[in-house]
């Protein structure tokens, strides 16, 4: 991408951003079709469910829209304040849904210290996939922490736990991963990690 | 493959990660929502209306208080049934003339403010005088208060007769000197206080009798007696003022005063927040915050429209100062270099593997910020205000305050916890709230007064933004001290 293609696209989200502060369909539009995909992902991966995720897209859009004059660029990007809006959306309605399974895993998990082999060589859709399937509990955790760079105590405030559950959870949930991606890597060599 | 190297697989390939999307679906679907959240939420022409609202308000209140204000003005006060007023035009009547008067019974004619009217025990012996002239002239005496006498005519041979009687009698009661009536130059009736008294017109006494004649002055509502000297000494007004009360007719009860103040406030804060995700937000921005000193100022214009009553507007402003503290903590990540990273276990041994780690530093940092809300305020009020001692009075308002503008300057906690600039966290205006003071106040002089009051002012609607999912009411319990200028 050359400066001059980056000059042009922070234009053209400057024309967007005005666009959907004046409540410009167009521009909204636009909107939509520019970062759908980006904010869709993240949905999937709060809510783990893709109609619920296509639902919680429409909230977040929307949320997006009435808080667009909230928006100033010097604090950050378009993109960055988007997603920010969308974990807020996804979490609220995983609390409205009541759908949280914290409880402990009947599996047993501390045996899966084991680290993939095939990790790195997953597609995107895969790992996409693989989150999904954890509890969901666990998938906030996860994405809270590993993807969206929050610490416990930020996670622990943001859901309403302690910040030990927060470590154990995600513990959990990466024992978990582990022991998935292991099942896809059908291969016998392991390592434990010190 | 650490632990980190996962967290790194899934950062990289999942954080920027575009999932495709059936973009008319999701589109129509936002319209659904939007058109559905609009018939269920007040829409924003509703709060743009109410804003409307809330002016058409503040006018129609306003109508009201003058209209009340006007009412009031036009209807005299009955001070009490004793009281007596005298009419400071009288200042030049001569002392012969004690007695010869007509005197008005305010309770009977409240309407009649205009008139002459004092207690004239004092001239009882004039009195007597003036009622056996009266009885020889066929004419009534009127009595009105305790002691006090008038003469009126019952018809016009009466009244001259009446005349004849003053004008041969002028030893004690000169006739030439001898009436004294007195209405409001546009009242048709002078006397009346029962059913066999007759009225005197001032035309009519104009036209029958000689002796009589307008004064002069057009503010003067005094009839005199041509070529009389004035009707009260000077010495006789003296004994009426330090006795009486005195109403002044050419001046209004109502009147225009400034008013200046300024004070100091204290924050009762409200937070709430009407969903669940926020509680501990909420309860982290409560703690952080902690209101410090709230000053105020103003200035109103106040209309006072009867003794009692009056109306007040004006512009106020207040500064909330606020110390926010908070802690933050930032995880960053430094590199050692060369550790063992991994521990291979073989059928022949192990294998350590070295190499740099990234290792995670837990760093916070203490924010202590100042903030500062800023409100322009419109006040209205009616007021009441009642003397205690002296010059001293209480008074207590109630009315609305409606907000013209509101800003926040400083920093606070988003809901992710960060700290962030608050403005955008704000409303612009906070609309119309409910005020109300009691205080007492010291007239210094006639026109200056130094007053002092204790406030509480509640905002009805909350002072933060859509964005904010605190909902941050508060409520100011204050003092203030002024002055009043009267005009």
């Amino acid at each position: 991408m050359t400066s001059i293609d980056i000059m042009k696209d922070k234009l053209d989200i400057q024309h967007l951003v005005q666009g959907c502060i004046q409540q410009d369909q167009t521009c909204q539009r636009e909107l939509v079709n520019k970062f759908s995909g980006m904010l869709y992902s993240i949905c999937l991966r709060y809510v783990g469910d893709e109609h619920k995720a296509k639902d919680t897209l429409q909230d977040t859009f929307i949320r997006i829209f009435k808080a667009m004059h909230q928006y100033d660029p010097t604090r950050g990007s378009l993109q960055g304040w988007m997603r920010k809006i969308a974990v807020n959306v996804c979490l609220k309605q995983l609390k409205k849904d009541k759908i949280r399974n914290e409880g402990p895993l009947t599996e047993q998990l501390s045996d899966y210290h084991k680290a993939p082999k095939i990790a790195g060589q997953l597609e995107e859709a895969d790992l996409m996939k693989l989150v999904m399937t954890l509890p969901e509990g666990y998938r906030q955790i996860f994405n809270l922490n590993v993807i969206e760079g929050y610490n416990h105590r930020e996670i622990g405030e943001k859901l309403g736990i302690g910040e030990a559950t927060s470590r154990s959870q995600l513990s959990r949930a990466k024992q978990l991963l582990r022991k998935k991606i292991i099942k896809l890597e059908n291969s016998e060599s392991w390592v434990r990690i010190s | 493959m650490g632990e980190n190297k996962l967290n790194d697989i899934f950062k990289y390939k999942l954080e920027h990660l575009q999932t495709p999307v059936d973009t008319d679906e999701l589109w129509s679907g936002i319209q659904t929502k939007q058109m559905d959240e609009m018939e269920a939420a007040p829409p924003i022409i509703q709060n743009n209306s109410r804003e409307w609202l809330n002016y058409l308000g503040l006018f129609l209140f306003m109508i009201v208080l003058l209209t009340f204000g006007w009412f009031m003005s036009e209807t005299p006060v009955l001070e009490s049934d004793t009281s007596l007023t005298v009419n400071e035009n009288t200042k030049s009547a001569p002392d012969q003339l004690t007695g010869s008067y007509v005197l008005e019974n305010k309770a009977a004619y409240p309407k009649s403010n205009n008139a002459i009217v004092y207690d004239n025990e004092i001239d009882n012996e004039v009195d007597k005088e003036v009622k056996k002239e009266a009885s020889a002239s066929n004419v009534q005496p009127l009595e009105v208060f305790s002691g006090s006498s008038a003469l009126i005519a019952n018809n016009e041979e009466d009244r001259e007769s009446f005349t004849k009687v003053h004008s041969t009698t002028n030893e004690t009661l000169p006739a030439e000197n001898a009436s004294i009536v007195s209405t409001q130059l546009t009242s048709e009736l002078s006397i009346s206080n029962n059913e066999n008294s007759s009225n005197i017109l001032k035309e009519d006494l104009q036209e029958k009798s000689e002796l009589i004649e307008r004064s002069s002055l057009e503010n003067i509502d005094l009839l005199e007696i041509s070529g009389s000297t004035p009707l009260i000494s000077d010495g006789r007004l003296k004994l009426f003022k330090d006795n009486i009360e005195c109403y002044d007719p050419t001046k209004k009860k109502g009147g225009l005063a400034v008013q200046v103040y300024g004070g100091v406030d204290f924050v009762l804060e409200q937070l709430s927040t009407q969903s669940n995700d926020f509680e501990n937000y909420l309860l982290a921005r409560d703690n952080s915050s902690s209101f410090l000193e709230v000053i105020k100022g103003g200035a109103a214009l106040k209309y006072t429209f009867t003794p009692n009553w009056y109306a007040k507007a004006g512009l106020e402003y207040n500064k909330i100062n606020e110390r926010f503290d908070f802690e933050t903590q930032q995880t960053e990540f430094q590199t050692l270099m060369n550790q063992p990273i991994e521990i291979i276990i073989t059928e022949t041994g192990t294998d350590t593997i070295y190499g740099d780690v990234e290792v995670p530093v837990i760093s916070s940092k203490k924010w202590q910020v100042y903030n500062t809300y800023h409100s322009f305020n419109i006040p209205v009020v009616l007021g009441y205000q009642s003397p205690l001692a002296g010059n001293l009075s209480w008074f207590g308002e109630a009315g609305l305050l409606y907000n013209y503008k509101f800003s926040f300057e400083g920093m606070l906690l988003d809901p992710q916890n960060q700290p962030i600039e608050g403005e955008n966290y704000y409303v612009g205006k906070i609309g119309t709230s409910a005020i109300a003071n009691l205080g007492l106040q010291y007239n210094l002089t006639k026109s200056l007064g130094l007053f002092t009051n204790a406030s509480f002012k509640y905002h009805f609607n909350p002072i933060n933004s859509e964005i904010n999912p605190i909902d941050q009411k508060i409520g100011l319990l204050g003092a203030a001290v002024g002055l009043e200028w009267k005009f």
